[in-house]
């Protein structure tokens, strides 16, 4: 897949979104701005309006009600199982769909020819939010700018922070910011596969999850500045059981970055933890992922310069409800998951893209990160290694969770294109809840000493 | 780092792709019971240790070596220091609010069971009465050679006091302040928790959870607001630290521990081991406060009573029958008499102590500090003199865990860090028997630098721990064995640790002795320990 190709296919957005480069404070937008997503815009900010060929159609307010007698965490239905596959996409036919083919996807599909392939189906775009977010998120049309550079977000609150980006950095605080629910209780699992295909379980951990940044009736003046709070209580592996963290996020990652507080069982004690993060091996995974690539991006932008590179049409992983409903050994396959059970559609995404900043390191030297316009999840992605090789496939698969309601993705996979050896993170089947919403509780549970209360070793 | 694929991988990856269904299991390995807001869990830790001794038995180590030479001439040079199974069970159950912990661990070691290299008399002799020269003691057998036990065996339950998150913990449990990361009897935990040293010596990395071993007691936490927590509890049995046995590799002396029999006080002469006075089982309670203090970090203040986990010698010389003739003033007794008094150890009771800490980041490592007072401490004394010496005593630490950023040297690791340092601020009673060879104040330091590697093999993570102590004034009046009681010395060692699958772990470790006064400066060893937990 050539450069030409790729800018071939880009459609470049209106004016309002265009090219920018990072590390430049942003004034707010204008009114102007903001009754467009009224207008041609989703309240998020996605291109409302079906694209020229109709393959994706227009947003007509997504699915706002989940099924009847459904129970949140309970496993959710796909709301589109009487869909049929459109088509297949497999290293045979890879040139028909380069054009719509991250470049991850196609070294993916090129390196493993007798195993994966994608199976298209129609475009649905599911993706909505309660009212209360799509008022705040034009509201921060106007309210909401980066300050140091793009690495502090001020003015925000209660939805998404730049609907109308102009600086790569924007789009990924928009992910970062995306709405995830505002309180959740998760337990999940992550699988990790090594370089000659032994497969182990990382972890199994129940998660106590809360966005102060969504809560309801809430202001940029009465936010306490951590937009993320979660205590993670390790269960598995049997060696690790017991570990406690909690995670606090900032919005302002120069003076603050985030915090996190540890209950280690081996100490009896709650310490904060030491600052690990970017690319540092994510211990749980034995490296495979480093801790910034936690739900494919995570952490302060710092180490990057981010160019938002422009949008364009590309096949995604979405709509995934059916993954969630199988067993665990069903949707894992040896290097990557069941292709069976991974359903792909065509949508409007943005692309930024981020090279080492003058003067900082990282071991994964360019990335490229693309974002669904309905959600703003990160929903594929690649990373280069210092010698400019292909390393890194990234890959969310977002799923319809409509008693928040919301499209998220936290289920997500990284693959080792040079090895081989991959992770499944967030894995929610076969569990006794998944992703289940949650009653709002005091922060008091979200303070370190919090932690030894959840466990009793 | 980035890998090749070698010849020949691809074909098998091929075939591993093949079988790969029937591997690996899905379900969690050790969660007994889980129903609705019940859950039981039963993980077992088997940890397979060994050791072997690198340097022969150095004579003449202590002023005194007679009766600190056993542990030494009981392991030539090559012998098996150790030979263990360890067994460490734990139960977890909770249901709703209330939560039940039980622990267990067993252990068995070869080395203990058996005879051992001691030569005897006239090169070397033991402090045994009731077994040969060449076999240990049954009070020795016993704690290292063969033991089961329970630790942990409490009740808990947490929820709402008032409107402020509480959680109450009832039975045997350990409750820890502070912010010691090595020098634990140095520190404010010295107040809450008794350490098993024989596991600490023996077994190469073991946790704290095996180390600091648990009392009964009744303890609480208040959560009063999201920045402050209030903690206390109050003890109601004493446990003294567990030290290794008279006769066993690491015992500090040969007339201490559940195994110690005499106490030679010249050729053919002793002491026997009387009955220990135990203390009060209460009288043992602490208070805390945390407070979460943006930016600076956290800050805790700390009150405590506590008796002294360590032992203090007593002897004394049984008075001649009536009618006898005293002996001149400054003579020794004539050779071959046999028992001619006894000696036993008692726990000083009500020492107090007020300390605070403070645990902050500075830059991405994080630092602890503490500094706390105590009164009515014993003080290192002469064990003839019939009394402790006791004083006002000031101690101080400061930790450090900083992270290594992934180089070109190695993709991550750790650096953990620690300076003590105590003072006898005053001596307040029988300053007369205070052991002159003791001093004033002492410091110490103890570094662990840990370097790590992802994936060195598929599923294998490497990590390679260099670590060194050393105490440049060690010969504490305030901390028995302050830092391995070492005075200008210390030890240092190097080793691989590693973990496959993220299931077994193994660690090799090799250890060195140095300094100007170093009573274990013969004890270079090398170890291996390997562990699952399922």
């Amino acid at each position: 897949m050539t450069d030409v190709t790729r800018r071939q296919a880009l459609i470049v957005a209106a004016a309002s979104s265009g090219l920018g480069l990072a590390f430049s404070s942003r004034a707010a937008g204008t009114t102007e701005e903001a009754a467009r997503l009224k207008g041609d815009l989703t309240p998020l900010g996605a291109e409302r309006a079906a694209n020229r060929d109709g393959t994706i159609p227009a947003w007509n307010g997504g699915i706002r009600q989940a099924p009847a007698g459904y129970r949140s965490g309970d496993p959710r239905p796909d709301p589109f199982a009487a869909d049929r596959p459109l088509f297949t996409v497999d290293a045979k036919s890879l040139a028909n769909h380069q054009a719509r083919l991250s470049e991850g996807t196609a070294a993916l599909l090129q390196k493993y020819p007798e195993s994966m392939r994608l199976v298209v189906y129609p475009t649905r775009r599911s993706a909505a939010a309660p009212d209360a977010v799509y008022e705040n998120t034009a509201r921060n049309v106007t309210r909401a700018r980066t300050a140091e550079g793009g690495l502090v977000v001020e003015g925000a609150y209660g939805g998404i922070p730049f609907p109308l980006p102009k600086t790569g950095a924007e789009v990924m605080w928009n992910f970062m910011l995306s709405w995830q629910g505002e309180a959740a209780d998760v337990v999940f699992r992550s699988y990790m596969v090594t370089e000659d295909g032994r497969r182990v379980l990382g972890s199994a951990s129940t998660n106590k999850l809360q966005f102060p940044y969504y809560y309801e009736g809430g202001s940029p003046d009465k936010f306490e500045g951590d937009y993320r709070v979660s205590t993670t209580l390790v269960t598995e592996p049997p060696s690790r059981s017991g570990e406690a963290y909690l995670v606090r996020q900032p919005l302002d990652m120069v003076r603050r970055n985030t915090q996190s507080w540890q209950y280690l069982p081996g100490q009896r004690r709650v310490r904060k933890a030491p600052n690990i993060g970017y690319d540092a091996p994510n211990f749980i995974s034995s490296g495979v992922n480093n801790f910034d690539e936690i739900f494919l991006w995570s952490g302060s932008l710092d180490r990057y310069e981010w160019k938002l590179v422009g949008k364009q049409e590309l096949l995604i992983p979405y709509n995934n409800n059916a993954f969630a409903l199988k067993p665990v050994a069903d949707v894992l396959g040896a290097r990557h998951l069941n292709p069976d059970h991974v359903r792909w559609e065509l949508h409007r995404v943005w692309v930024v893209e981020a090279s080492l900043a003058p003067g900082k390191r990282n071991v994964v030297a360019r990335r490229r990160y693309y974002l669904d316009e309905d959600t703003w999840q990160i929903v594929l992605g690649e990373g280069w290694d210092a010698q400019g090789k292909l390393w890194r496939h990234y890959q969310s698969l977002p799923t319809v969770y409509y008693d928040f309601p919301g499209v998220f993705a936290p289920t997500h996979t990284v693959v080792n294109l040079q090895t081989g050896a991959w992770l499944a993170d967030s894995v929610f089947n076969e569990l006794p809840y998944q992703y289940r919403k949650a009653a709002r509780v005091p922060d008091t549970q979200f303070a370190p000493d919090a932690l030894s209360n959840l466990t009793l070793r | 780092m980035t890998k090749r694929l070698t010849p020949g991988c691809q074909a098998r990856r091929t075939a591993i792709a093949a079988t790969l269904a029937l591997t690996g299991s899905w379900a969690p390995a050790a969660e007994l019971y889980s129903e609705g807001e019940t859950r039981v869990r039963l993980d077992t830790t088997a940890k397979y240790s060994v050791g072997t001794r690198l340097s022969s038995p150095m004579p003449a180590l202590a002023a005194n070596p007679v009766n600190t030479d056993d542990g030494s001439y009981n392991f030539s040079k090559g012998s098996l220091i150790t030979n263990r199974l360890d067994l460490l069970s734990e139960l977890d159950a909770t249901s709703g609010a209330f939560g039940f912990r039980l622990s267990a661990a067993a252990w068995s070691d070869l080395v203990y069971r058996g005879t051992n290299d001691n030569p005897g008399p006239p090169a070397a002799v033991t402090n045994n009465l009731s077994v040969p020269y060449n076999r240990f003691t049954a009070g020795t057998r016993d704690l290292h050679g063969s033991k089961a036990e329970v630790l942990d065996a409490f009740l808990s339950w947490r929820g709402d006091v008032a409107g402020y998150s509480a959680l109450v913990r009832a039975g045997r449990h350990t409750v820890l302040f502070g912010e010691s990361l090595f020098f634990g009897t140095n520190g404010i935990a010295a107040a809450n928790a008794p350490l098993d040293f024989v596991k600490a010596t023996t077994i190469p990395n073991a946790q704290a959870k095996e180390l600091f071993m648990p009392v009964p007691q009744l303890s609480a936490q208040l959560q009063v607001s999201p920045d402050a927590t209030l903690l206390g509890y109050v003890q109601t049995g004493f446990r003294g630290h567990r030290l290794p046995s008279a006769g066993s590799f690491w015992e500090p002396v040969d007339f201490i521990g559940d195994g110690a029999e005499s106490l030679l006080v010249g050729p053919g002469n002793y002491l026997a081991r009387g009955a220990d006075q135990k203390p009060s089982s209460s009288g043992q309670w602490g208070l805390g406060a945390r407070f979460k203090i943006d930016p600076v970090g956290e800050l805790g203040v700390y009150a405590a009573r506590f008796h002294d986990k360590f032992p203090a010698l007593q002897a004394g010389f049984y008075p001649p029958p009536p009618g006898a003739p005293l002996p001149p003033p400054g003579s020794l007794p004539p050779p071959g008499l046999g028992e001619l008094g006894s000696f036993s150890f008692r726990h000083y009771e009500g020492i107090r102590l007020l300390g605070v800490s403070l645990n902050t980041s500075v830059g991405d490592a994080n630092v602890g500090a503490e500094l706390s007072f105590r009164s009515n401490q014993p003080l290192i004394s002469n064990a003839f003199a019939g009394a402790v010496a006791v004083g006002k005593t000031v101690h101080a630490q400061v930790n450090a865990i900083i992270p290594l950023t992934r180089t070109e040297l190695w993709d991550s690791g750790i650096v953990l860090g620690e300076v003590a340092w105590n003072k006898v601020r005053e001596v307040t009673e029988n300053a007369a028997a205070l052991d002159p060879a003791n001093t004033r104040d002492a410091a110490g330091l103890r570094v662990v630098f840990q370097p790590g590697w992802s994936q060195v093999l598929p599923g294998l993570d490497l990590n390679v721990p260099i670590a060194v102590g050393y105490n440049p004034r060690g010969l504490s009046q305030a901390v028995p064995n302050f830092n391995g009681g070492y005075n200008r010395g210390g030890d240092w060692s190097i080793g691989v640790a590693g973990e496959y699958l993220q299931t077994w772990k193994f660690s090799l470790n090799l250890q060195r002795f140095f300094g100007t006064f170093n009573l274990v400066r013969d004890r270079n060893n090398l170890t291996f320990s390997a562990q699952t937990t399922f």
